[in-house]
């Protein structure tokens, strides 16, 4: 399981027993995805208000990579799924209906654990906001080769889910570790485990295929099984999420990546795309 | 700057051939594709995407048909798009990799970029990695294709709201579905969504789809359109398209009705590829209609520049693009080409199929004035029950004498193969009896040309009574 961990440079920056303890957790399965405080006391206050309307909860479940994935897997459980798995947010809106899917959300965050530690809001807001800005790049990137919209948004979305769940096994672990976990140390675990905790969160929880790929893939997408043309519009969001969001951007190497030939955009589309900065940013902040 | 005999902007069917004709006679040729495949949108978003999905849903429709009394078949309702696709995904590689190999043979040089006039004779190329290539050629083809039109008011997301081109994307059925516009591809894309069970809504702004075809094909059409579950709403004008944010798209008609549903095609017509092209640097005007204009042999107003396919307009077919780009190459190389073709077969791939060649009885009525027609429906004919088709109409048009073949029209399965049979006796100049006189095999469909001639010829009013007794026996 470790295998690729091991290979990964920045795990030179992770002390041994934070390795150790962190394999140790992730072999026992013992994962889980919490919900950030402020979505679940705006589903809490959903759940009592009759007013709340239909686009209120559309709007929730596409902008928060937690309440997405939660949704997807109890929607897909035997108690929820009729004939139809479902494999987009947008579909499961269209085919539960808003009364069923409010009831999902809400048991959701009853029943899930809240990401509430202090010492990392900061990193929790920063992969929040991370995903939202790649989610709408991979649903930007999507509508300009024509491939599924939907997919790409979700893709997005959920790519680095398994973030958060590392973040959460870390809180635990810092009363117990000896040495602190310093900023550097939990960037590096983030970076060293997430690809290997995802394929875990998306077997286990049963994540529709494509969505697994984009989980597994997004860092190489040529080795996407059955849809590497769909990661690498996930891999792309990603990276320009990443850059974009430097405070000096490397405009010129943004525009040579590579995945934009592979994609068949060109000069005029990638202008295009890099010009919805701005509009994301704004996106990312108005459901912030 | 490189130097080739001819240069063919697009790798569709069109700018194909004239490729393949062109290096078959001897000169070095290039292709000029945008896209990282070869192909043009025929192999990749139109014509082999939309049959090979059509002719999926055609077989869970027929199988339905087969085994109706003893299999309770449904469509599963999990059923996806992907599933639906995966023989697609093979069809069109398939396809690609043998017009791959076909223009490599022929020692066809293929760049992958965007072309750009900069003079009458010198191509520039952009690649999408940001560098130019400059080409220049002694003869041009333009087969630059087409894309979807989409009216400013109908905000195409491809999420909710699809054109042509992004409709494949899709990863599931949705339950229902909106088609704007009655054309070629919106009946081609309602029909097979209705036969997977989707709820599809036609709406379109004239009173019947499909107007250049056929009345009587086109009412069938829509009976067996909405025997599906279909609904066929003409003569109505759409006033706005919106995607409520939650879970439908909401269409607003001019009388206030409002149509919801999950998702919504825009299917209303397809525009050139021009703009891009620079045009007016090779010496061409820019047209008011979109479309280039050129002559019989597909020549544009500047010698050595020749237009084919979608970009010259109607009829907009894959089968006479291939042929406008023979024939250009042929013309620009100065090869005896014969004359072109008179009659042109028309499929049309919807569930059922409906073709037509030759003239259809309203043009032959305009042109000739009393016309004779004879029917032969396919629940007549012994292969339709044996097979499950009995959905389906031969349609025979004579002249008032009930003697010159005009015309054949059919929908039902199997109508675009059908027609090759009438397509034939019209270039043979076939009577209506070459059809009684010869033995058909039995029992096949092409059996009803024998079927609907007999009908002309019970119609003759000297033969009325000589015909009785044949016709008895054929229909009993």
């Amino acid at each position: 399981m470790v295998s690729a961990s091991v290979c990964n440079p920045a795990r030179a920056e992770l002390p041994a027993s934070v390795c150790a303890r962190l394999e140790r957790c992730l072999a026992s399965g013992a994962l889980e995805l919490p919900l950030l405080p402020q979505v679940v006391s705006q589903v809490l206050a959903m759940s009592t208000s009759d007013e709340v309307s239909a686009r209120t909860l559309t709007e929730l479940l596409h902008r928060d990579q937690a309440i997405a994935a939660h949704v997807l897997r109890v929607a897909n459980s035997p108690l929820y799924r009729s004939h139809v798995p479902l494999v987009s947010l947008q579909q499961a809106i269209s085919r539960l209906g808003i009364t069923t899917l409010r009831e999902i959300v809400t048991t959701v965050s009853m029943q899930t654990r809240v990401f509430n530690i202090p010492a990392y809001t900061t990193e929790a807001r920063a992969l929040w906001q991370h995903a939202v800005h790649t989610a709408a790049y991979a649903r930007e990137i999507a509508r300009r080769c024509r491939r599924n919209v939907e997919s790409a948004f979700l893709g997005g979305l959920l790519h680095d889910v398994s973030k958060p769940v590392l973040l959460l096994v870390l809180a635990d672990m810092r009363a117990t570790l000896d040495e602190p976990l310093t900023p550097l140390v939990v960037t590096a675990a983030l970076e060293v485990y997430h690809v290997e905790v995802g394929m875990l969160l998306a077997s286990s929880w049963a994540l529709p295929p494509e969505v697994c790929e984009h989980i597994v893939y997004h860092h190489d997408p040529y080795a996407a099984p059955t849809h590497p043309e769909s990661v690498m519009v996930t891999c792309l969001a990603d990276r320009l999420a990443y850059g974009l969001m430097q405070p000096e951007v490397d405009m010129e190497h943004l525009c040579h990546d590579p995945l934009w030939m592979q994609l068949n955009l060109y000069p005029d589309d990638v202008a295009a795309l890099l010009a919805k900065y701005q509009a994301i940013v704004q996106f990312a902040e108005s459901i912030g | 700057m490189e130097y080739y005999d001819i240069v063919v902007i697009g790798s569709g069917p069109s700018g194909q051939k004239a490729a393949i004709q062109g290096a078959k006679l001897g000169q070095r040729v290039v292709v000029i594709e945008q896209d990282v495949r070869v192909g043009g949108a025929c192999v990749h978003y139109g014509t082999i995407p939309s049959k090979t999905l059509r002719e999926c849903a055609q077989s869970l429709v027929s199988f339905q048909q087969r085994c109706a009394g003893f299999v309770d078949l449904h469509i599963r309702e999990d059923l996806h798009m992907a599933q639906l696709l995966s023989r697609l995904q093979h069809v069109v590689q398939e396809h690609e990799r043998y017009m791959g190999e076909q223009l490599q043979r022929n020692d066809v040089t293929l760049w992958h970029g965007r072309a750009r006039f900069v003079s009458p004779h010198e191509i520039d190329v952009l690649a999408p990695d940001g560098n130019h290539r400059h080409v220049t050629g002694d003869i041009i083809v333009i087969a630059a294709g087409s894309r979807p039109r989409t009216p400013p008011e109908v905000p195409v997301d491809h999420e909710h709201i699809f054109d042509s081109d992004s409709m494949l994307s899709l990863m599931y059925l949705p339950a229902s579905l909106t088609v704007l516009g009655s054309g070629v591809v919106a009946c081609e894309y309602a029909s097979l969504f209705a036969a997977l069970g989707v709820q599809v809504t036609i709406i379109d702004r004239y009173e019947r789809p499909l107007g250049f075809l056929d009345s009587e094909l086109t009412q069938h059409f829509v009976r067996s359109f909405e025997a599906r579950g279909g609904r066929f709403l003409g003569q109505q004008r759409v006033i706005n398209v919106a995607w409520d944010g939650v879970s439908s798209v909401v269409t607003t008609l001019a009388n206030g009705v409002t149509i919801r549903s999950e998702k919504l095609l825009c299917s209303l017509g397809r525009v050139a590829n021009v703009e891009g092209l620079n045009i007016a640097a090779a010496g061409l005007a820019c047209p008011s209609s979109g479309l280039l204009e050129v002559d019989e042999h597909c020549r544009t107003a500047v010698p050595h520049i020749y237009a084919v396919g979608d970009i010259i307009g109607p009829p907009a077919l894959a089968s006479c693009a291939m042929e406008q780009g023979r024939r250009a190459m042929c013309h620009a190389l100065g090869q005896e080409v014969g004359h072109p073709p008179e009659l042109i077969p028309m499929g049309i791939y919807t569930i059922p199929e409906m073709a037509s060649v030759g003239l259809n009885e309203a043009e032959a009525r305009q042109r000739y004035g009393g016309v004779l027609v004879g029917r032969a429906r396919f629940d007549e004919l012994a292969r339709g029950q044996i097979a499950g088709i009995t959905d389906g109409l031969l349609k025979l048009v004579a002249d008032a004498q009930g003697r010159r073949l005009l015309g054949v029209q059919i929908i039902g399965e199997g109508a675009t193969e059908l027609i090759h049979v009438g397509q034939m006796g019209l270039l043979a100049h076939c009577d209506v009896d070459t059809f009684v006189d010869h033995i058909f095999n039995f029992p096949t469909l092409a059996e009803g040309y024998r079927v609907a001639a007999l009908h002309i010829a019970k119609q003759r009013p000297e033969d009325r009574d000589a015909c009785h007794a044949l016709t008895a026996t054929v229909y009993s």
